[in-house]
């Protein structure tokens, strides 16, 4: 082992039963307490079509066009940590991304505090990140995952990245291996980009879930299912000019609930990860299509670099309205639900690069396949002539952690 | 766990960024480790292994 490589590291996480903090505080000292760290992407990207864009999910105003561009997946996050004892922790993270009002003003994406009585069991409160899928909560921490970016087809249409709320998460030994429940509600602080000048509040909608986790050698399962409420009408009525919602109340989304189901599952055994995640989502509106989704990757390590290949597929079903409006606002309606259309899968293949301890730069191409009405996943105009659903996407991440 | 440590990095990046465990406490010297490590029972410390004597159990090795 090469002398300094490596720094003089504990892990935090203890092993031991309570016991008094008193013995901890004496010999961490207090410069212990504190700590500050970042994460952060440099990514650059572009497409071989100017419409639609693509981005990296839909919480983004625009996205890629033939030119080269840094907005979609440039992130610079900073997290201070305060240990006030043993038990309890209080966490504080923004973070600076391309966001829905195209600006990259910083967010509060963390603010919590964290009461952990035994390694067993704990609890937070205050702004959380969003657990909805799998590694979703570390989504935009760029260093900690494979490929440059979350599967656009899998992730694209979670446009939740927070909640005020609190959670709860237990372990307990079941057979050879661990058992790990989550449940968390709370009310969304976000807004999210509906079209290009055009936000959605998503203020004040209601969030709850949970998943449960089984990890034993090799393998990690998961089962999740995650639900909201909205609590503010999508600006449709915007979009159309004037309040379409009023004239078919199918399209509203007040009060609606949207579900989240989902499965995984992990291989991961030295240098060979497997990946595999399918989801479902379900709309009570009319607005929005139901979808699922689905992805698998596959890397192996090879010394520093990572080689990775991966497949992704998401389809909706179409909408259908109980008491259509009588034409042209049929038609009209119509074309706005099946603006949520997707039907597309995405191979794509990349390179993860370990330069240095906590550096790593990634490449990779995506090629979409996808029917011309296809439109759901991307900004811009989904309207184009010769829009045929089909894209490339190359792209360019360099990630690292301080 | 036959991971390298760059692997190891990015998981506990996945954790401390994710809210899920505090940051790794880093000791001032290799002795302040050693200390830790026999006050606190159930501990782990990543240190060298010439300092890991017989009150140690080694749990993983990392190789150059």
């Amino acid at each position: 082992m090469k002398s300094g490589f490596i720094p003089w590291l504990l892990l935090a996480m203890s092993l031991a039963p309570a016991r008094p903090a008193s013995a901890t505080e004496h010999d961490a000292g207090a410069n212990n307490r504190f700590a500050l760290q970042g994460f952060g992407t440099l990514g650059i990207a572009r497409a071989d079509a100017d419409d639609p864009q693509f981005v990296r999910d839909l919480t983004q105003p625009d996205g890629l066009t033939t030119e080269w561009s840094g907005k979609i997946d440039s992130v610079l996050g900073i997290q201070a940590n305060y240990r006030f004892s043993d038990a309890w922790e209080g966490v504080l993270q923004a973070i600076s991304r391309y966001r829905h009002d195209g600006s990259f003003q910083p967010e509060l994406s963390w603010a919590f505090l964290r009461y952990d009585p035994s390694p067993s069991l704990g609890f937070r409160a205050g702004r959380l990140g969003t657990e909805f899928y799998m590694l979703a909560d570390s989504r935009q921490v760029g260093y900690s995952n494979l490929t440059v970016r979350p599967p656009v087809d899998y992730f694209g249409s979670v446009v939740f990245s927070f909640i005020d709320g609190l959670d709860v998460y237990a372990t307990t030994p079941v057979g050879d291996g661990l058992l790990r429940g989550k449940v968390f509600a709370g009310f969304s602080p976000e807004k999210t980009a509906f079209t290009d000048g055009i936000s959605w509040d998503l203020t004040g909608s209601r969030m709850v879930g949970g998943h449960l986790d089984y990890l034993s050698g090799p393998w990690q399962f998961r089962l999740g299912h995650a639900r909201i409420r909205f609590n503010k009408e999508a600006p449709l009525s915007s979009l159309a000019g004037f309040d379409i919602v009023a004239m078919e109340p199918e399209l509203s989304v007040v009060d609606t609930w949207t579900q989240f189901n989902s499965l995984g599952a992990v291989y991961d055994d030295g240098p060979l990860q497997v990946q595999l995640m399918l989801s479902e989502t379900k709309h009570e509106t009319a607005s929005y299509e139901d979808t699922r989704a689905g992805y698998l990757i596959g890397s192996y390590r090879l010394g520093h670099v990572t080689p990775y290949l991966g497949y992704s597929r998401s389809k909706s079903s179409r909408s259908v309205l109980d008491t259509p409006l009588p034409e042209p606002l049929g038609s009209f309606t119509s074309q706005l639900t099946s603006a949520t259309h997707t039907d597309q899968h995405t191979w794509f293949l990349g390179a993860r690069w370990d330069v240095r301890q906590n550096l790593a730069l990634k490449a990779q191409v995506d090629r979409v396949e996808g029917r011309a009405n296809s439109v759901f996943l991307y900004r811009g105009d989904n309207t184009v002539p010769g829009w045929n659903g089909r894209m490339t996407v190359f792209s360019l991440a360099l990630d690292f952690i301080f | 766990m036959n991971k390298d440590l760059t692997e190891i990095d990015a998981y506990w990046a996945r954790l401390v960024f994710s809210g899920k465990t505090p940051p790794l406490r880093q000791a001032d010297t290799p002795k302040a480790v050693v200390q830790w490590l026999t006050h606190q029972r159930g501990a782990i410390g990543y240190m060298e292994r010439a300092q890991a004597d017989p009150r140690f159990n080694i749990v993983f090795s990392l190789e150059p």
